[in-house]
């Protein structure tokens, strides 16, 4: 599940808003990691004699699962997998799109044409297929889903960073040093990556976010790490067979821990740009 | 202008043709080929060998790539292993219902995003932009199972107005016959779009209210609605447009979550059932799909932007 | 009467004072300069005379248009005034212009816009062609259905001029109509407006940087300075006897030809760099055609040429940046290979670009260093302190970086980062065009100090004759991809033998009045 990559994604004083979601990924991180040392629950041990119990019943705040599990204590462990995942992930596309993007705006030409060709296709084959497919090869766990999740997501870095290394080419910097005699690899990785750190960065964090939104869909289809492990997607879609059951607190807290989630790191991602972009301006 | 359009469409032929290429390589990529995915792990040699016969798979690779290219075209997309169907007929029977529910969510998304987009950049940083695009942020980063699963507990359930499940049925009447029951999934396949479309055109059309033609028409004295709708709002529409042209895998990737969140019997649902059962036929046949409509979308978009932009479609001065 | 009465205008942008105190009046019939280097709040002006300063501006003082109060103008009353009492003419005419809509549509809705029963856009076709006969675009009927990127750039200031005019406006505001556009095409834009002027009595209030274009057409002359004006007066007498010392400062910094006397050049025997019979073709067409041209050692040779002549493109060719379809290419009497790479150095037009914004000044000026020699870090960071002082830069610069300079200061930087190796050759592609007047008279004093001390042959393209007569001993002219005429600058830039380079000479104004009023007689004789 590819999401849009927007030239421009959200820009309403994102300053504050950007501040405020460097805040809420603090305290969600906070929550994940530190949260199982304050608030013990079994995640590993399933308790069927105190299934679906409602929020506040033998102690559990916000009830338990189909199979007893403490869903207070089961956010927080799911919440290590999906932010794990979704920042492994995110970097690997970040990284292999700077790299391929770089290549082939600065080569231009076939080379160019050929590296672009092949992100087109990439484009038009559902990254689910793709994840289908590799779930039939590989048993998944967190480096291989990063890996996996990764590998099917730096299209939309590459074509970004294309565009970036494509006009700071034509940048005179650029042919000054070139006409001087610098060779390619000092102009790629001496003039064109720095130039391009602002994107990267930028990309990076709406990247990490698309990931996270990425493994939920992955354990929604049923392909995410092999219980007692958890992510808040597998959470989300275990549960929807309990839909009309009234069991909302079996959907709501992985839901909306996604939501939160995202929506900060798109707000950072954001205030970054505008940074950036101010910078460029000066 | 010809020229163009050759170019494109030599691209799109191309972008095609390595689908195929990939979708060939990873049925072969599967662990004991394909036989194993039908015959399944416990076949024995023998039962593979004779499978790979009959479809053919003992011959070389680039012949059966040869074979795979030319059944295609003459639109042979296999047999489903488990429906004992031809996937083409398959297609044929879900692709209109799922054509129904992208194209309704998607037009739909495009009569919200675009006034929305217009009237946040017109209204920028005042209370009622910050609140719409705040929504806005909120529902971007809600996965679309999470925002039908909402939709199902409060339009369903609590206030039980709309069927949670789909009508099933052979043909696209069916599915008409019962309107209510396509609100939900249309409903949560217009999330999708609205919200990056509008976003999409609140930033373009922030970007083309500070053009230099917007002073000058203000110099020569045109009103400001005639310069919002006359000059900025195609503006805004050239880059909007293609950007809803190359957004077909993401609408579609959204109905195929949709259609099994709603049981809702299309492609998506196809896709899903296949995908459950190893029926790598009918998940080949529904990728290829896919994959066309998505270079048929951004040919689709290229082609509106030869037409409403004269810089594409008028040579220009030489200089 | 007056149609612009501006009294004590003052515009702020938080603390950033952009105009501060500005008084001034023009006259039906009156073209009014308002002159000034970047930053000096000119065309603030401008904008702030229609109300068309964004929100952001705080604007203080009265503005009064055909006698109405613009400040207290409501919405409809500034837009009924807008076009109607006054036009406005921009710099950029291809970004003034909306792409998508063919000129017809945009010159007929300057008319619709104060037609008191709007109609529909055809209905003013007839009206339509007549303003565009007026501004002088010919086949103005067939270019009613063009779009704006169908026209040359003269034709679309032309277009532009049209709809200032179109309502029959008193005023005209125009913020340096003639800066993108080539001088020859300057020069006509330029009597357009005197035309109007003198035929429909319009008042004109010119914003621009140039003085010759300011001795050429202005009646009466504002010198801006930080938002101030610190002198005005008539332009004859201005010019004549400036009497603030900015003004004497501008008027000295502005280069004239046959300032600079020519020494007998010698002959020369060895080329540091030999172009023949240079061919390029972009999508079949000829954009440079069989031009020769060679650079002496210590020779520094002039290319000019008006945008499109292939002057850019035959400088790439010489840095290997383009490859010509036919001809060779000669430097230091070889190809151009690595080896050779270090004894050659280049400079850009634009200042915004030229330096890697993530660098320091010093890492920049030491690059080539870098690459081609094996100098310990003392030895360059040595050197580097040397080069700031040959081109004139405080040592305090050494950690800033690209941003944090001014476009002169940037250009500098440009220039020691191309000597820092003692180069044989210095290819340099309208270095100083993007510059003030009085930057461009500095950075132009560094190149000839460097020019001196290193000894090298120059490559000097420029789109202005008085800058090539200033530095360049040799010059060659460019029209259309060919070598027009070559020649000492002393022979070519006074006696030119070519038509063309004289329509070029005629057509670059000088800085004063009575000289350009002579050769607009002689131009229309």
């Amino acid at each position: 599940m590819t999401t849009i990559a927007l030239p421009t994604r959200f820009a309403v004083g994102s300053n504050r808003l950007a501040t405020a979601g460097a805040v809420i990924l603090g305290l969600v991180v906070l929550f994940c990691l530190a949260g199982p040392l304050a608030y013990h629950s079994d995640q590993v041990h399933t308790a069927l004699d105190a299934a679906r119990l409602s929020p506040g019943q033998q102690g559990h705040p916000l009830g338990t699962d189909d199979l007893g599990y403490d869903v207070l204590g089961r956010l927080m462990v799911a919440g290590r997998t999906s932010l794990a995942i979704g920042v492994l992930a995110g970097l690997l596309a970040t990284a292999i799109g700077a790299v391929w993007g770089a290549l082939a705006g600065y080569a231009g030409g076939w080379l160019d044409a050929v590296l672009m060709r092949i992100v087109d296709t990439g484009v038009a084959i559902p990254a689910l297929f793709l994840l289908l497919v590799a779930a039939t090869l590989v048993t998944p766990s967190i480096p291989v889903l990063s890996l996996v999740i990764g590998g099917v997501s730096w299209l939309v870095p590459a074509r970004l960073m294309r565009a970036e290394a494509a006009t700071l080419r034509e940048r005179d910097f650029v042919k000054a040093i070139t006409v001087m005699g610098a060779g390619r690899l000092r102009v790629v990785f001496g003039h064109l990556l720095p130039n391009a750190v602002g994107t990267l960065v930028v990309a990076g964090t709406f990247q990490i976010a698309d990931a996270i939104l990425l493994v939920a869909y992955v354990s929604f289809l049923g392909l995410g790490v092999p219980p007692p492990a958890t992510d808040w997607g597998a959470m989300l879609s275990k549960s929807i067979t309990y839909t009309y059951d009234g069991a909302w607190w079996l959907i709501l807290p992985p839901g909306i821990a996604i939501v939160l989630v995202v929506c900060a790191i798109n707000f950072v991602g954001d205030g970054l740009r505008d940074a950036f972009a101010a910078r460029g301006r000066a | 202008m010809t020229r163009f359009l050759a170019r494109r469409l030599l691209l799109a032929l191309i972008v095609v043709f390595l689908v195929t290429v990939v979708t060939f390589v990873i049925l072969h990529l599967l662990p004991g080929g394909p036989a194993r995915g039908v015959l399944g792990v416990k076949a024995t040699q023998a039962q593979i060998d004779a499978f790979n016969r009959a479809e053919g798979f003992d011959q070389s690779i680039p012949l059966q790539y040869w074979d795979y290219l030319v059944r295609l075209v003459h639109g042979d997309l296999g047999t489903s292993y488990t429906l004992n169907t031809d996937v083409s007929t398959l297609l044929g029977e879900r692709l209109p219902k799922t054509l129904l529910l992208t194209a309704t969510s998607t037009l739909l998304g495009i009569l919200v995003a675009l006034p929305l987009g217009v009237w946040q950049a017109v209204r920028r940083g005042r209370a009622s932009d910050v609140v719409t695009t705040g929504l806005a942020f909120v529902l971007y980063a809600t996965p679309v199972f999470f925002l039908s699963l909402v939709l199902i507990i409060l339009f369903a359930q609590v206030l039980p107005i709309f069927p949670a499940q789909a009508a099933q049925g052979d043909d696209i009447a069916s599915l008409l016959s019962q309107p209510a029951s396509l609100v939900l999934p249309v409903l949560a396949g217009t999330g999708v779009t609205a919200v990056a479309y509008s976003r999409y055109m609140r930033s373009s059309t922030v970007d083309n209210l500070a053009e230099d033609y917007v002073r000058t028409a203000r110099a020569k004295g045109t009103p400001e609605r005639t310069i919002l709708w006359r000059h900025v709002w195609p503006n805004s529409l050239t880059s909007v447009v293609s950007m809803i042209g190359y957004s077909v895998p993401v609408v579609f990737s959204g109905s195929l979550v949709v259609e099994s969140m709603f049981n809702y019997p299309g492609v998506g649902l196809l896709f899903w059932t296949a995908a459950r059962n190893a029926d790598f036929p009918v998940l080949l046949g529904v990728v290829l799909v896919i994959a066309v409509t998505t270079v048929l979308g951004s040919l689709l978009a290229d082609v509106v932007q030869l037409l409403i932009d004269p810089r594409v479609r008028v040579p220009g001065v030489k200089s | 009467m007056s149609v612009l009465e501006i009294t004590d205008l003052r515009v702020s942008y938080g603390t950033a004072v952009a105009v501060d105190g500005l008084s001034v009046t023009v006259a039906r019939g009156e073209i009014v300069a308002l002159v000034g280097e970047s930053g000096s709040g000119k065309s603030t002006v401008a904008l702030a005379a229609l109300g068309l300063l964004p929100r952001s501006a705080h604007v203080d003082g009265t503005i009064t248009v055909a006698g109405k109060n613009v400040r207290e103008a409501t919405g409809e009353e500034l837009r009924q005034l807008r076009g109607r009492d006054a036009g406005m003419v921009f710099q950029e005419p291809m970004t003034a212009l909306n792409p998508l809509h063919t000129i017809e549509f945009q010159v007929a809705e300057a008319i619709r816009n104060h037609d008191p029963e709007p109609r529909r856009h055809k209905h003013y076709r007839d009206r339509c062609v007549q303003l565009l006969e007026r501004v002088g675009v010919p086949d103005a009927s067939k270019r009613l259905k063009q779009y704006p990127h169908q026209l040359s750039g003269g034709l679309r200031q032309r277009a532009l001029i049209a709809i200032a005019i179109a309502a029959g406006p008193g005023l005209i505001l125009a913020d340096e109509p003639t800066t993108s556009l080539d001088v020859t095409v300057q020069q006509q834009i330029l009597d357009l407006l005197r035309d109007i002027r003198d035929t429909e009595g319009t008042g004109t209030l010119l914003i621009t940087h140039n003085l010759g274009v300011v001795a050429d057409i202005a009646d009466r002359v504002l010198v801006l300075r930080n938002g101030k004006v610190v002198e005005e007066a008539d332009t004859d007498a201005l010019f004549a006897n400036p009497r603030h010392a900015y003004t004497r400062q501008l008027l000295a910094a502005v280069p004239r030809l046959g300032d600079t006397p020519h020494d007998e050049e010698p002959e020369r025997d060895r080329t540091v760099l030999a172009l023949r019979d240079i061919t390029v073709e972009y999508h079949g067409r000829k954009v440079v055609d069989g031009v020769s041209l060679s650079v002496g050692p210590g020779e520094f040779v002039g290319l000019v040429g008006e945008s499109g002549s292939g002057k850019t493109t035959l400088a790439q060719c010489a840095l290997g940046l383009v490859t010509p379809r036919g001809g060779t290419v000669d430097v230091f009497g070889g190809k151009l290979t690595h080896k050779a790479r270090r004894r050659l150095g280049v400079v850009f037009q634009d200042p915004a670009s030229s330096l890697d914004p993530t660098k320091t000044v010093e890492q920049t000026i030491a690059e080539p260093m870098v690459i081609h020699t094996r100098t310990s870090r003392a030895e360059r960071r040595r050197r580097v302190r040397e080069l700031m002082d040959a081109v004139e830069l405080p040592q305090a610069l050494l950690d800033r970086r690209g941003h944090e300079l001014s476009g002169g200061q940037r250009q500098r930087v440009g220039l020691a980062r191309a000597v820092v190796l003692g180069p044989d050759l210095l290819i340099a592609d309208e270095p100083t065009s993007a510059l003030d007047v009085s930057v461009q008279a500095a950075v132009l004093d560094v190149l000839e100090r460097l020019h001196q001390e290193f000894g090298f042959g120059c490559l000097f393209i420029s789109h202005d004759l008085a800058v090539v007569d200033r530095v360049c001993s040799r010059v060659a002219v460019l029209r259309g991809g060919q070598l027009v005429e070559q020649g000492p600058c002393a022979t070519v830039l006074h006696t030119p033998e070519h038509p063309y380079t004289r329509a070029l000479l005629l057509a670059s104004p000088v800085p004063d009045p009575a000289a350009q009023r002579d050769r607009r007689r002689l131009a229309t004789a």
